[in-house]
């Protein structure tokens, strides 16, 4: 059997303060397949959006391994070569906050094709716009004069530059209106087709996960209750934490 | 059922340009005692203006640029904040979306209940914090004596919004206004605070104006719903009508746009996309504000206002609606 296109093992990350530690991701071992969207379901202080850092090497993580095509990876960023770090992409809740508001789209887009995107043939911001829909009249524009739907558009380019075969999804439509998070769902599922880009899809939205999930992840205190096919985990949940949150989600 | 809160005509007005446009338009609104209303609808739709402007809060700049207000039969459009400061909490309160926003950090829990009850009535401090932990049990927080020592951080969300709300019905408004008041809150935790304010609704037959982008939420809590879309109502209707059937093409948009269950095996169905984005205030034409965005929209919904068509359970704005050409009704899936 090919290896997964990642696989976590144990991942333990610990953060100490003045009030003491909290042990914010516990022991969680998961496994995306190539072209398959994983969704990690919790609620806040669940732990998913550290253990989605945790997979990006930008919190130190205590104990653990990380694969990628069944090759070790360092767990700390910096640690990782440029070819391990090109393949997973990350794209945010408020994709807006993370530009510099004085920077063009242009040269947000530029800043991450000069770091990861070398040589890729897609490596221009013109057709990184173009992947997400956009089109190249935008590259002069700020951040500001941009919809929140079309931000968050530059958001996912800026994730592409590197050519990455996986996302990360942090809440990236939880910010969203209804109209615009259709566009954006839409788009990531294209993307995922056409591609064959696998999702790590993080989110407390169950309306979502059900939409967007080939298999479903459930968080909680740190802990990965449960991991399935989406049907078996929405239908036949098998942690009564589980049945509550679908019970809740309207 | 006696109306207690009513707008007739609302305009408000944001400045712009050196100019000023209007944020809201011709929007009516009432609601009666012991009714649940949710004014629905996306960013920038006016939503939030709205809640601010019944309850006398605009900020600075922002101003009722036409039509009129009432609360319990009183006229409230042009008041000054002095006068205001007389009714609010009494008559009308509100809850915000970010509990944590709205507390101040460096005070108790308990000293910032305190400050409310004191605000309307001089008490002795014993009395005073009775009244408070009174308050912070019927909010149904599980230690009240607790949380009455506790600072806002050292709460979570929900209980947060739950302390809010305690401030809130202090003085045991006639009405209580909510922007979003569930929206920074984890599902399971959502469904605990509608629970609360239903459950304080009935005890006291306040009325309740929630503001949410959340249709399903509205299905499910709301006996009217009046959509909003560019500043304008564009449906009012009774939540067990347009559940059965929305008459207006952008709320049936808002329907299909939902993400939906996927089916086991095969690809995902796109979702119905709404093409193009709301018009910014003072930038919508003399028609329909939706017309642009509509598939149903023709020469005459881009030059003339559609006018209020009564039907069951409420009134929609549409030409296509008064003209026939909206198909078969489509049902909210709850």
């Amino acid at each position: 059997m090919k290896a997964p296109m990642l696989a976590a093992h144990g991942l333990h990350v610990r953060f100490e303060g003045r009030n003491g530690r909290v042990d914010a991701v516990r022991g969680v071992s998961l496994q995306v397949q190539a072209g398959e969207v994983l969704a990690v379901v919790g609620e806040s202080g669940s732990g998913k959006s550290t253990l989605a850092r945790a997979l990006m090497g930008m919190v130190p993580v205590r104990q653990g391994t990380l694969a990628l095509a069944g090759q070790g990876v360092p767990l700390a960023a910096a640690a990782r070569s440029l070819a391990q770090r090109r393949r997973i992409g990350m794209v945010f809740q408020d994709s807006a906050a993370a530009f510099d508001p004085r920077f063009t789209i242009e040269r947000i887009l530029r800043e991450p094709i000069a770091l990861l995107g070398r040589g890729a043939a897609s490596a221009s911001p013109a057709a990184l716009l173009d992947a997400v829909g956009l089109p190249a009249s935008l590259l002069p524009r700020r951040p500001h004069e941009l919809s929140g739907g079309q931000r968050q558009r530059v958001g996912i380019a800026r994730a592409l530059a590197g050519e990455p075969q996986l996302l990360i999804c942090d809440e990236a439509v939880s910010a969203l209106d209804v109209s615009v998070q259709a566009q954006i769902l839409n788009l990531l599922a294209d993307l995922q087709q056409t591609r064959g880009l696998a999702l790590l899809f993080i989110t407390h939205d169950l309306s979502v996960v059900s939409y967007i999930a080939d298999r479903i992840a459930v968080m909680h205190r740190g802990e990965l209750l449960e991991t399935g096919a989406a049907a078996q985990v929405l239908d036949r949940p098998a942690h009564d934490y589980t049945r509550r949150l679908l019970a809740a989600a309207l | 059922m006696s109306t207690v809160l009513k707008a007739r005509g609302l305009a408000i007005s944001v400045p712009a340009d050196g100019g000023r446009v209007e944020a809201v338009r011709g929007l009516d609104l009432q609601v009666a005692r012991g009714e649940t209303l949710a004014i629905v609808g996306e960013s920038g739709c006016g939503k939030s203006l709205t809640a601010l402007a019944l309850a006398g809060l605009l900020p600075e700049g922002v101003r009722i640029a036409g039509g009129a207000i009432e609360l319990l039969g009183d006229e409230v459009t042009a008041l000054s904040e002095a006068a205001w400061r007389t009714r609010r909490g009494r008559r009308i309160a509100m809850v915000f979306q970010d509990p944590m926003a709205a507390l101040n950090p460096v005070l108790t829990v308990g000293e910032q209940v305190v400050e409310t009850i004191l605000a309307h009535r001089p008490v002795g401090a014993r009395a005073a914090r009775e009244e408070a932990l009174a308050l912070l049990a019927r909010v149904k927080l599980p230690q009240p004596a607790q949380c009455f020592a506790a600072y806002p951080h050292q709460l979570s969300g929900g209980m947060r919004q739950r302390v809010l709300i305690a401030i809130a019905v202090a003085h045991r408004p006639e009405v209580l206004i909510a922007d979003e008041p569930t929206t920074a809150l984890d599902a399971t935790v959502q469904a605990e605070i509608l629970a609360l304010l239903q459950g304080l609704q009935r005890e006291s037959g306040m009325a309740l104006v929630i503001i949410t982008h959340d249709l399903q939420l509205v299905a499910r809590w709301a006996d009217r719903v009046t959509v909003m879309y560019a500043g304008r109502a564009v449906e009012d209707r009774r939540a067990d009508a347009l559940l059965e059937g929305s008459r207006h093409p952008y709320t049936r948009a808002l329907m299909a746009a939902r993400p939906r269950r996927r089916p086991v095996e095969g690809p995902r169905p796109r979702l119905a996309e709404i093409p193009g984005r709301v018009p910014p205030p003072g930038q919508t034409g003399p028609g329909c504000a939706f017309a642009g965005r509509c598939g149903l929209a023709t020469a005459r919904c881009e030059t003339s206002s559609p006018d209020a068509l009564r039907l069951a359970g409420g009134t929609v704005w549409c030409h296509a609606a008064a003209e026939g050409r909206l198909e078969v009704p489509m049902a909210v899936a709850a």
